[in-house]
């Protein structure tokens, strides 16, 4: 029972991680704040939806179809948004850069509720994983392994990324000092750019990988997003691995806290987040220095 | 490029500009509360809330320099705390509903108190995502909180007060106590208080070097806009009768924001204008078309990038290149 909600826990961890590490990134590299990271997860899972639900019937394939695809979808709608949009803004004023995110979530929220209509909309589980897998003696949903496997290597890729490739050093350089950076000759606009683009494809997998679980609804922008803050406001802005043990964190509290009192697990992630702001206002792996 | 401090009192204040405005608000507001039809009445009584909405906002967001994102928390708590307190309680005669007009602004106080003693010590980009997770948790315990609140069927049937019920007498009221808390917020504007809320707005380190309390004068910024969004929902439960969950939502706090950029923060009364305008949008908007909200969505994004310092400055702007 108890390795069980463990697992679930550790589920919900890699979908927390997923949608927290973009926002976290851009924050970390850009200095700006998108308010409107939660409407690009919910558009992920409409689009998901229609994907896999209209031209290919439910079937499994359409799922994989999704999986590749609507993360790229969704990428690409993020560097249109950044060159668009908030390329202009890196130097404003933090009110005038929050503005343009509000306007993406009325824009979002309008359109998906034009073309989805108010219903809640879910996909079935793909076949594949729709046994449970016995692991060490309790039945686990192969779902729940996928998405675990699916987060665990994200991770992995995501730190090899940064750490180990030519682009990665360039954003760090970025992230460090964003002047120096560019009197070395880096490309800073693009470095932004890109890093939007791999910051909404993470957030694009989250909404599709959510999806066979938790119905996409008007709504789930502004509970995504949400939760993506109290992910970064726990680990700290802009620390990805502060991302991925905040994740932790609450996914277990979510998942040992429904064993308690199921109706207000919301209400234990806002304590959690009151205690770590009292202890370290800049969350577990924040710098203070802002 | 954009930063708040340089629209600050241009080199030609243009005073001329703003005593025209002044008359020209104050005398269309007596002309509708004469004049107006049921429905100009009913309109112009909802612009009259939101105008005191953005204002006490502007309080916070402008000459505070935070960027809040839950005030729509406090404008639905002091009207729903009323409309409990007269529904559930019986609170209705002209004492019971001055009673609970108090206590419904008493309790957007103690609420804002208690978020802000727990976000004045963050920085900007933790404060707007605090206030907007906290946003939504009132939200959600109003929403789901049925027995008290009614949920999503709205707490209805608020009896309000008797002398009010007509709604051109409502208005007329409603329209002297707006008047008065502007001339209230703008003498706490240009008050010694306001003036340091302004210094630790540009610069909180030099605020806290010449004695300033930083943290205690943004705490108390943040109540007593509260306070005046809590005055803001009795009025919407009075007028209304009634109270949704929507007064809470984010889409309530996004607009205030909205109609104070629109408006421009750095003038007092950018709030005013802005929320005029922008109900004047939203009442237009869905008539032409189905998709009014991306309409507003995208008046918002070209607004940010290209009008940062609001209507009144670029009013001002307009104003200096005529004179010369």
């Amino acid at each position: 029972m108890l390795w069980l909600q463990f697992m679930s826990g550790l589920q919900s961890a890699a979908i927390l991680f997923l949608l927290a590490a973009g926002l976290s990134i851009i924050y970390g590299v850009c200095h700006l704040l998108n308010l409107a990271h939660g409407s690009f997860f919910m558009l992920a899972m409409f689009l998901a939806y229609s994907i896999t639900e209209k031209f290919f019937s439910n079937s499994d394939t359409g799922f994989l179809v999704a999986l590749l695809v609507v993360p790229l979808l969704i990428a690409m709608l993020g560097i249109v948004v950044e060159v668009l949009i908030f390329r202009h803004l890196y130097q404003a004023d933090v009110l005038v850069q929050i503005l343009p995110s509000i306007g993406l979530i009325f824009l979002i929220s309008d359109l998906v509720r034009g073309v989805w209509g108010l219903e809640s909309r879910s996909i079935d589980t793909p076949s594949w994983f729709s046994e449970p897998v016995a692991v060490l003696g309790a039945y686990i949903p192969g779902y729940y392994l996928f998405i675990i496997g699916t987060g665990a290597l994200v991770s992995v890729l995501v730190w090899f990324l940064v750490n180990r490739t030519p682009w990665g050093l360039l954003v760090r350089a970025t992230a460090a000092n964003r002047d120096a950076a560019l009197g070395l000759g880096v490309d800073v606009r693009w470095m932004f750019t890109s890093v939007f683009g791999l910051s909404t494809w993470l957030v694009g997998l989250a909404g599709v990988l959510i999806l066979p679980l938790a119905g996409a609804n008007p709504g789930s922008d502004l509970d995504a997003s949400v939760d993506a803050f109290a992910v970064v406001v726990i680990g700290g802005l802009g620390s990805i691995w502060g991302a991925l043990a905040s994740a932790m964190l609450i996914g277990m509290v979510k998942a040992f806290g429904i064993l308690i009192v199921p109706q207000f697990t919301i209400a234990f992630v806002f304590i959690l987040m009151a205690v770590v702001l009292l202890v370290r206002p800049a969350g577990l792996f924040g710098k203070l220095n802002r | 490029m954009t930063s708040t401090s340089e629209v600050v009192l241009p080199a030609s204040s243009p005073a001329r500009l703003r005593h025209a405005g002044i008359a020209m608000i104050l005398a269309a507001g007596v002309a509708i509360g004469v004049l107006g039809s049921e429905t100009l009445l009913v309109q112009a009584t909802d612009i009259l809330i939101f105008v005191l909405f953005a204002l006490s906002l502007n309080l916070v967001v402008g000459q505070s320099g935070m960027v809040s994102m839950c005030h729509a928390a406090f404008f639905a708590v002091g009207g729903y705390v009323f409309g409990v307190l007269q529904v559930r309680y019986g609170w209705t005669g002209a004492g019971g509903a001055a009673a609970a007009a108090v206590l419904a602004i008493a309790a957007s106080i103690v609420l804002a108190l208690g978020i802000g003693l727990l976000i004045t010590r963050v920085s900007h980009a933790y404060f707007i995502m605090l206030t907007l997770a906290l946003g939504q948790l009132v939200y959600i315990v109003i929403w789901k909180w049925h027995a008290m609140t009614g949920g999503d069927d709205g707490l209805i049937g608020i009896p309000g007060v008797a002398a009010l019920q007509d709604t051109r007498t409502f208005y007329m009221v409603a329209f002297v106590v707006v008047v008065s808390c502007t001339a209230l917020l703008f003498g706490i504007a240009r008050s010694a208080f306001g003036h340091a809320l302004t210094a630790i707005r540009d610069n909180p380190l030099r605020a806290a070097f010449i004695g300033i309390p930083v943290r205690s004068f943004r705490l108390a910024a943040f109540v007593l806009a509260a306070g005046f969004a809590g005055l803001a929902g009795v009025g919407q439960a009075i007028f209304h009768r009634g109270m949704f969950p929507n007064a809470a939502s984010f889409i309530t706090s996004a607009d205030g924001l909205v109609a104070v950029v629109l408006g421009g923060t750095q003038w007092f009364l950018g709030p005013v204008v802005g929320a005029i305008v922008f109900k004047i949008l939203s009442y237009g908007l869905p008539h032409l078309t189905q998709y009014w909200l991306s309409c507003l969505g995208a008046v918002i994004i070209v607004v940010a990038l290209a009008f940062p310092g609001g209507m009144l400055s670029l009013a001002a702007r307009f104003d200096s290149r005529m004179r010369k």
